[in-house]
């Protein structure tokens, strides 16, 4: 259908009725605010009734110039105050009609398609999450993640939050955080693959690298002690 | 990321940095990443030697580290 001028939103909107008991009074009350009269059509004995003449209407009182009886038949049509009846359609809300943040979020959290709580933010901004854990905890994420080669033309293969590696000579790197840790008390966990039949002592930061909020350093070790390059360099932080 | 950013450390050593792909520019990490007051060099990374039998005995003249000094 088309329309000239803006498109009513009639699809929230319903006109709504109030029947009303009536007695020898000229007072009642309406189950809807109004402004005026004329924002309501009453009718007593099936006869339409003048605004301001017949009757005054403001907030939810309504008021009769002349008394009805128990018997007469009275009711109302909202006409200024329309009353919401029907759900928006979906897909009809989009992100510009809510007012974020929703400051008076209180729900406890996402459900698990039954009755528990699956996933929640507590108070402190943790988030918390059960996914096989037995409840809903606080999960500590990983910070930082990276998987780089280390032979030849160095390179990172993949990474998450490292902003560069440093190749300070044969198997030293230092690793750089993009964002950096709140501290240096983090969790650091390296892991690799040789590529030779090479055996190694370890791959982790000696006791004069450096672990500091923005970077941690690294060393690839063979059993001998000596630095080597070998092509899978794993590490994560979380904290 | 296709560039290497290239220092000389305190003690002489040569420091080849590889960007990762984290959104910011090569500039942008060298100014992060290279040690405050050290000056670097941007090259390709088809400029580095694969060849890192002797990589702890490269070299660079300090007058090509022309592009900035770390922040």
């Amino acid at each position: 259908m088309s329309y000239i001028g803006s498109q009513p939103a009639d699809s929230y909107l319903a006109l709504s009725k109030q029947d009303f008991t009536t007695s020898a009074t000229t007072t009642y009350t309406l189950s809807n605010s109004v402004t005026s009269a004329s924002d309501i059509a009453l009718f007593i004995n099936f006869v339409r009734q003048e605004p301001t003449t017949a009757y005054s209407a403001s907030g939810t009182t309504l008021t009769l110039t002349e008394a009805t009886s128990a018997s007469d038949d009275m009711y109302c049509i909202y006409l200024g105050r329309t009353v919401g009846t029907i759900n928006p359609p979906n897909g009809s809300v989009d992100s510009s009609k809510i007012n974020y943040p929703l400051t008076t979020f209180s729900s406890t959290g996402i459900d698990d398609n039954a009755t528990a709580n699956a996933l929640t933010i507590d108070s402190s901004s943790n988030l918390q999450f059960n996914s096989g854990y037995g409840s809903v905890a606080t999960a500590y994420g990983c910070r930082a993640w990276i998987n780089f080669d280390g032979t030849g033309t160095i390179s990172i293969r993949s990474s998450g939050n490292i902003s560069s590696i440093s190749d300070k000579g044969t198997g030293t790197y230092t690793i750089n955080f993009d964002t950096a840790m709140p501290d240096n008390q983090y969790a650091f966990l390296f892991s690799g693959r040789s590529n030779s039949s090479t055996a190694l002592r370890d791959i982790q930061p000696d006791a004069n690298d450096t672990i500091s909020s923005s970077s941690i350093d690294v060393r690839v070790e063979t059993q001998a002690g000596t630095e080597v390059d070998i092509s899978i360099i794993t590490m994560a932080v979380f904290r | 990321m296709d560039k290497r950013i290239i220092y000389k450390n305190t003690d002489g050593s040569i420091v080849i940095i590889v960007p990762a792909n984290c959104g910011l520019t090569v500039e942008q990490i060298a100014q992060k990443d290279v040690p405050t007051g050290l000056s670097y060099k941007i090259v390709n990374a088809s400029d580095i030697s694969s060849d890192r039998t002797f990589r702890n005995a490269w070299t660079i003249d300090d007058a090509e580290l022309t592009d900035g000094v770390g922040a």
